[in-house]
């Protein structure tokens, strides 16, 4: 197995690997959580991003840079697969009473965004990522992230009256 | 009244928001016994088995590509979040192959297509089911010409311009599609092509929404992603779907075979090539390209379009089944006709499938390396 250019056993691997899980897991939680709208939806992508990680370990020179982008991705699919839930999100808020007012009302609207536009804005605002950054991580041209994030950011304005 | 912050101030609320909501996610709460290389297996398999009851179970084939990291996600599976999966249970072979044909060359590829230089753009809106369909593809320079035949369609106006509208019941074709098509001032060529859920004017507002002059010039410049800011000026309730033709960034693979005859006489390049992709989903037609100015035909039962302009060389294209596309192009003076060609394609298992290339005029073929046998595996 190679981890940078240590070559390591199975047992130093899967040790490794665990170092990982514990180190980056709360973080990867949290991204999820903002990506996902939900801690419940969120914590199921992050445990399924884990688990690409895992199968792919000996291969990875950057794990924590590859689970990211998974947890993206798999943040993207899922709500483009679930247009539906984007309906339900619109009815149903998450229990947020412990915020204040402002912060709860941006966050629910943050909530109906495209998964597009969210995730530019979570990257961007929350993750501090440079527009190339992002670009790269959500392998889409720098011109639309630009695009997504400005419009995101409009539109969660305007929603917010 | 939020509104009505200055930029900086919105930014800082929008912060404040992100870190206060990330501080209330629950991570001490009970986690899953990921720590164990053993059960991770377990739930990886765990996975790859619901997996294949999600894509019907039988046959299926994985294939396992080695990825280094960072991924990069144009042309990796990861993407879309889903395996890369051949579906042999719907791979299509010849039953019989045409007097003096051979097989060239056969092959498991990454599912990509090739993309057309400029814009090739897919958007949908939701359905009464709440689902995004696609509907409308906007793109550049079509190939034969233009989608609407000249003397066929009628004349309208896009915004300020000029424009062809072609609809099922204004041409002879009865084409299944209404476009509309104009030029810029800088001399692009626009067409928006729409299903038939679309209704022509429907498709002529967002047509004349769209901001032609930019998306013309910044095609003309090839910088074809800032014309994507003016594409997403849409009439509201539309989506960008698919900013280009990669089948592979649905998830779909493909499996492709060319035939041909074994002698040429006369020097020229005949050939049969059938691609099927499989793991599709209904989206992913709309990144084929496939020729929109066709005939309604049948293969299989299924509907199916045929675009036969030009003679020598024709283009066939139907959805087999749910998650499977197939295409048949006949370049030259094919032996047999397209159609009939077509119909005579049979499901193939993965063993069917390598035998059908086993003997390929042009070795060797591009079957991965580690890709199992008709053996299920994961690669997400």
């Amino acid at each position: 197995m190679r981890l940078g250019c240590v070559t390591i056993s199975p047992v130093s691997a899967s040790y490794e690997f665990d170092s990982f899980y514990d180190q980056h897991r709360p973080a990867m939680l949290r991204l999820a959580h903002l990506l996902c709208g939900s801690a419940e939806v969120g914590e199921e992508v992050a445990q399924e991003a884990f688990l690409v990680v895992h199968a792919r370990w000996s291969t990875l020179d950057k794990p924590a840079a590859y689970l990211r982008v998974v947890v993206v991705n798999k943040s993207r699919s899922l709500q483009r697969r679930q247009i539906r839930e984007r309906r339900h999100l619109r009815s149903v808020r998450e229990a947020s009473s412990a915020f204040a007012p402002e912060v709860d009302e941006t966050w629910q609207q943050l909530r109906i965004l495209s998964s597009d536009q969210r995730a530019t804005i979570v990257l961007r605002f929350y993750e501090d990522l440079a527009v190339a950054e992002i670009a790269e991580v959500m392998d889409k041209p720098i011109g639309t992230v630009k695009s997504l994030l400005h419009r995101g950011m409009a539109e969660l304005k305007a929603s917010l009256t | 009244m939020k509104s009505e912050l200055s930029d900086s101030a919105f930014e800082q609320l929008v912060r404040r928001t992100l870190t206060e909501v990330a501080a209330s996610t629950p991570v001490d709460g009970p986690r899953v016994e990921t720590a164990s290389r053993s059960t991770l297996s377990h739930r990886v398999m765990s996975v790859a088995a619901a997996a294949m009851l999600l894509a019907g179970g039988v046959g299926i084939a994985y294939a396992v590509s080695r990825q280094t990291d960072p991924p990069s996600t144009a042309d990796e599976p990861v993407r879309e979040s889903r395996p890369a999966l051949v579906d042999f249970s719907q791979t299509l072979v010849p039953a019989v192959l045409p007097d003096g044909y051979v097989v060239y060359t056969g092959a498991v590829t990454d599912g990509r297509v090739e993309r057309n230089p400029g814009v090739e753009w897919t958007f949908g809106r939701q359905d009464e089911q709440g689902d995004v369909l696609p509907a409308i593809r906007l793109t550049i320079a079509p190939p034969e010409g233009g989608f609407c035949p000249p003397g066929e369609g009628e004349p309208i106006a896009v915004g300020d311009y000029p424009a062809t509208l072609c609809t099922p019941d204004s041409n002879d074709r009865q084409l299944p599609f209404s476009t509309a098509s104009w030029v810029t001032n800088g001399g692009v060529d626009l067409n928006v092509v729409a299903d038939s859920t679309v209704d022509p004017s429907e498709l002529v507002a967002f047509a004349a929404a769209l901001d032609s002059e930019t998306i013309g010039s910044a095609v003309t410049r090839d910088l074809v992603y800032d014309a994507e800011l003016a594409a997403q000026q849409t009439p509201p309730g539309w989506e960008l779907l698919a900013d280009d033709a990669s089948l592979s960034t649905y998830g779909a693979r493909e499996v492709d075979f060319i035939v041909g005859p074994e002698t040429k006489t006369d020097g020229s390049l005949d050939y049969i090539q059938v691609r099927t992709w499989t793991s599709a989903p209904p989206s992913a037609v709309y990144a084929i390209g496939f020729p929109l100015a066709a005939t309604p035909t049948e293969v299989h039962g299924q509907p199916a379009l045929l675009a036969d302009r030009e003679p020598d060389n024709q283009f066939l294209f139907w959805v087999e089944a749910d998650g499977t596309i197939v295409s048949v192009q006949a370049v030259g003076e094919p032996a047999a006709s397209i159609v009939e060609f077509a119909e005579a394609l049979i499901t193939a298992d993965r063993q069917s499938f390598d035998d059908f290339v086993a003997d390929a005029v042009d070795s060797p073929i591009r079957l991965p390396r580690d890709e199992p046998a008709n053996t299920p595996g994961v690669d997400d």
